[in-house]
């Protein structure tokens, strides 16, 4: 007779996992993992947010973007598409972690474009508003020209993570420097 | 801006701005605006916070606000106002608040949530806002008026600003704290704005107003004044700072208030004399040159260091570090003021730019205090803007290493106050503020004369026999001159006696004749204080117990306050016991904290609330802070959107109109209308021209850009080299000068170098006048040198015979010459 699945309680996961509450429900709020089972005082959490809690916590020590995970990102991400560096971190965690670009010593900002493009500058650039409005323009501009006549221009750019909506259907997300 | 926590070997922070091109959608902005009252009288500001939200959207939203308070700030209230249906939040234990919030949310109620992130950043969570549905969510705060002299300063910020987080931090950050320390950023403004007034009643009557922030309606009657934003919907986009000048400045005074558990608060504020007896020191300044430091606040930044450099003296010993994620030191260790070592200063700060990298004060820090201690005290300048994440650790930094003073400037327009206050509190200096619209120069001096001091003076309270259970600052602080000190004590109840029986003295029958001995190390100052208040009436200010309830818990959570431990399981317990004295604190005195947070729940009836689709969550974005990096910035000492607005009618006219002597066409050709760029030849002064040209043409500018030029020529034992070409500047031409250089050698056999001097100090005095903070220590040193020339006959004579060679070509400054002039 199979055993009753364990059920945790959101301070149970918090303890854990060695994530706050807070960061518990900032990561069901974003899409990092799925949403508590049941419905108000029923509520609760098992074994598969466990994972999820840890995959994700794995993928910020290697360095890749909450950004990148959120939206349901991290499914598509950790298991979406054959050759993601993700799937491969989730299939061995003995792999070398997957950077995002080459190390760099210098500290920098992010220019997010649209959901699919980030640029980043390094920190000692004057970043004026003016400045991120022509870097928007012209990356926007040479992405349309490279997606071809006739593909969809990216969805509306987001304001946050939490507010982004990734088609699964979209291109890996990549950076350009 | 997307929260984008990336490791990047040594290198920290990253924020990450939106580059969108699409208009922000408004209606996925669920806050809508927000309106700050403050009401400033006695020893305190009221201030309340409210925020709208209204729900556009199809589906219940979570909105999640992260925002600026004052570090001070003792937030004592928090509640959400739907329809008519008022929730007041409850102050619990921080996770048992974020348990109560979660449920509700699960549960389809209406969940409000307060956290302090910081002590000055907090973050407001509205759960379960459904369509169409609107709520206003207010957030009560005192914080304590920051005095100065006979002004009082008010700093509201008004967003969060990007921030250096290290590398090392960033890996073992919470993300949920990451997020709230991180909002969403987007330059070119935001969907909501900003309503604001301030109610301001002084302890004489208000003589001026500025607000250097932003364009503002006033109106003064007497003691009071109010002060209104003059549009609608102002962009949240930087601090608002407002100074209100009175005739007198106030005087040392107690005050006494009962808290809710009837105990007794007495609140001491003492106004130390303002004399200043000059020692020699180890200055070090440490300046920001960090990415976020561009614009003006770098401008800023030199011409005041190179004022602050000449404000030194030979005996002292100094050094110039620049940082940013790296660290440019001038001189390997501090070296003696001469004046080989300032012309290299002078030359190096002027080259000085915001290209350092990330704000990473850590290791220039570490460097400073951590290198041995030589024969002077140490005392450490610190300007910055203070954008940092690792404030924690920069405050116990300071606070092991008591054998270095640190003093703080923050610049810019929107400073964290609570690193640069809290660095100056756990140094045991002092911190100031300077609002791009403002002189730098006269806070840096300031600050320049307080590190200076001889011997610091360390007050010892005597609480006049009362039974104190707990006084807060933990530690007093030094005093300074001119700068207030305030103490907090509590004395229990109706039981407030002294143990000894023949000295029981009960609290209630002291009204109006409790005496406070205050007294230093120094004999020079001793204050001795009569409480002038009385318990009916004090019960009043219900701002005291607050006041001193959040300095006990900042005690606490900077670790001032509390046994000291050495294991790990005695810091865990020590660790234990500060979180239960803090909650303790703030559940008694109903305040945020660290520990704590407010939780308010609008149960929902009638509806299966739970069965609704969960909560998407929209993060309110914030106004990238204007000027960030530089944006928008015209060369300039002060800034053309921020200008000083003045109160019509009571604002004085500038005393320098172009400083140019229109009476001197000879001079005009090279006077100081060259200052204004385009206007007049360009003219290199030992390289100062790159300074002069940062100068916008603003009257106060153009005399800034001026004294720091004159001041710039001193050496450092004072005298100055007799320079036509600089001399000119001022409106002597070099025949004159000449000519005056022969009739003070004849009269009173005054060699080139003092007649120089003479005419320097002559001209600070008579056209610098209103700016005397700024060049008083120069003048100082000039007249010291002056007085040990051995000239034939007394300084008196020299003072004599210059004014009449100035009248005799009729020069300016003669007579000048001279309202503040002693002789």
């Amino acid at each position: 007779m199979p055993t009753e699945p364990q059920r945790y309680s959101i301070g149970e996961l918090s303890e854990l996992t060695g994530v706050s509450r807070r960061t518990v429900h900032f990561y069901v709020q974003r899409r990092l993992i799925d949403a508590p089972l049941g419905k108000g005082r029923g509520r609760h959490y098992d074994q598969r947010h466990v994972d999820q809690i840890r995959r994700v916590r794995d993928l910020q020590r290697h360095g890749v973007p909450l950004g990148e995970m959120a939206g349901g990102g991290l499914a598509r991400l950790a298991y979406g598409q054959p050759d993601s560096p993700s799937r491969r971190l989730a299939q061995s965690s003995e792999a070398e972690p997957p950077r995002l670009g080459a190390p760099e010593l210098a500290p920098v900002l992010r220019v997010r474009i649209d959901d699919n493009v980030t640029v980043e500058v390094a920190q000692a650039v004057s970043l004026t508003p003016e400045l991120i409005a022509d870097l928007a323009s012209a990356v926007s501009a040479i992405m349309s020209k490279h997606r071809g006549a006739g593909a969809e221009p990216a969805p509306a750019a987001s304001l946050g993570p939490g507010t982004h909506q990734s088609d699964p259907s979209e291109p890996e997300e990549e950076e350009e420097r | 801006m997307t929260v984008m926590p990336v490791d990047r070997g040594r290198g920290g922070l990253v924020a990450s701005i939106s580059g969108q091109m699409t208009p922000l959608p408004a209606e996925r902005v669920p806050l809508t605006g927000v309106r700050i009252d403050v009401v400033a009288q006695g020893v305190a500001s009221a201030v309340t916070v409210s925020q709208r939200y209204v729900n556009l959207e199809k589906m219940a939203v979570e909105a999640v606000y992260s925002f600026p308070l004052e570090e001070q700030a003792a937030v004592f209230g928090f509640e959400a106002l739907i329809g008519d249906k008022r929730v007041v939040g409850e102050v619990m234990e921080k996770d048992k608040a974020f348990d109560e919030y979660d449920r509700a949310m699960a549960e389809g109620d209406g969940a409000y949530l307060l956290d302090q992130d910081r002590p000055n950043l907090f973050t407001a969570s509205i759960g379960n806002l459904l369509p169409g549905q609107q709520a206003v969510v207010t957030v009560k705060y005192v914080a304590k008026l920051e005095r100065l002299g006979d002004q009082v300063r008010l700093k509201i910020p008004t967003t969060v600003s990007p921030r250096y987080i290290p590398a090392e931090q960033l890996r073992q950050m919470d993300p949920s704290e990451f997020d709230h320390l991180n909002p969403p950023t987007v330059p070119g403004g935001v969907p909501y704005g900003l309503a604001l007034s301030v109610s301001f009643k002084g302890a004489s009557t208000v003589t001026s107003v500025e607000c250097p922030s932003h364009p503002v309606r006033v109106s003064t009657r007497g003691k009071n004044a109010t002060v209104e934003l003059s549009g609608p919907d102002v962009q949240l986009d930087q601090d608002l700072v407002v100074t209100f000048t009175m005739k007198d400045a106030g005087e040392s005074a107690l005050y006494l208030a009962r808290d809710d558990a009837g105990d007794s608060i007495l609140m001491l504020d003492v106004l130390p004399p303002r004399d200043v007896h000059r020692a020699s020191v180890e200055a070090v300044f440490l300046i920001d040159r960090s990415g976020s430091m561009m614009g003006s606040s770098i401008q800023q930044a030199r011409s005041a260091l190179l004022l602050a450099l000449s404000s030194l003296q030979e005996g002292d010993w100094f050094n110039v570090i620049g940082f940013g994620t790296q660290v440019d030191q001038l001189f390997d260790r501090s070296v003696a003021y001469a004046d080989e070592s300032l012309s290299r200063a002078r030359a190096a700060v002027q080259s000085w730019d915001a290209d350092l990298g990330g704000t990473d004060i850590m290791t220039p820090l570490t460097r400073i205090l951590e290198a041995p201690a030589g024969e002077l005290p140490r005392r450490l300048l610190v300007l910055t803007d203070g954008e940092v994440a690792n404030e924690a650790d920069c405050l116990a930094l300071a606070g092991r290493h008591p054998e270095t003073t640190v003093f703080t400037i923050g610049v810019g327009r929107g400073a964290s106050d609570h690193l640069v206050r809290g660095l100056a509190r756990a140094g045991r200096g002092q911190a100031e503020f300077v609002h791009p619209g403002e002189r730098i120069e006269s806070a840096l001096m300031r600050q320049v004369a307080r590190l200076t001091t001889t011997g610091l003076l360390e007050p010892r309270i005597d609480w006049g026999g009362l039974e104190v259970d707990l006084s807060a600052p933990a530690q007093l602080p030094p005093l300074y001159p001119g700068s207030p000190l305030t103490v907090f004590a509590r004395v229990p109840g109706h039981g407030g006696t002294t143990s000894d029986a023949d000295a029981q003295i009960a609290l209630d029958d002291l009204a109006g004749r409790i005496e406070i001995a205050l007294t230093t190390t120094s004999p020079e100052c001793e204050v001795r204080m009569t409480a002038a208040a009385d318990l009916a009436d004090s019960a009043a200010d219900a701002a005291i117990p607050r006041l001193f309830a959040r300095e006990a818990i900042r005690d606490l959570e900077e670790g001032r306050a509390g046994a000291t431990a050495r294991g790990s399981q005695q810091r865990d317990r020590r660790e234990g016991r500060v979180r239960d004295s803090i909650v303790e604190l703030a559940t008694r005195y109903t305040l945020m904290s660290s520990y704590t947070s407010f939780v308010a729940v609008e149960q929902r009836e009638g509806e299966a609330a739970s069965d609704l689709p969960p909560a998407e969550l929209r993060r309110i974005p914030v106004a990238l802070l204007a000027d960030w990096h530089g944006s928008g910035v015209v060369a300039g000492l002060s800034m053309g959107k921020g200008r000083a607005q003045r109160m019509p009618g009571l604002a004085s006219p500038s005393p320098h109109p172009g400083l140019c002597l229109e009476a001197y066409d000879e001079c005009s050709a090279s006077s100081i209308h060259g200052f204004t760029p385009g206007r007049g030849p360009s003219f290199s002064l030992d390289g100062l021209d790159s300074l002069v040209v940062a100068s916008t043409g603003e009257p106060s500018a153009h005399a800034d850009a001026a004294l720091v030029v004159l001041v710039g020529h001193q050496r450092a034992d004072g005298s100055w080299p007799l320079d036509d070409g600089l001399f000119v500047l001022y409106g002597v031409p070099g025949d004159r000068l000449s000519a005056l250089a022969t009739a003070l050698h004849d009269a009173v056999g005054a060699d080139a170098d003092t007649t120089a001097t003479a005419l320097a100090v002559r001209l600070l005095r008579g056209q610098f006048a209103d700016l005397r903070p700024q060049w008083h220590l120069a003048v100082e040193k000039a007249e010291a040198w002056l007085a040990s020339r051995g000239l034939r006959v007394g300084v008196d004579d020299l003072w004599a015979a210059l004014d009449h060679a100035l009248r005799r070509w009729s020069l300016p400054y003669a007579d000048g010459a001279g309202s503040d002039s002693p002789h």
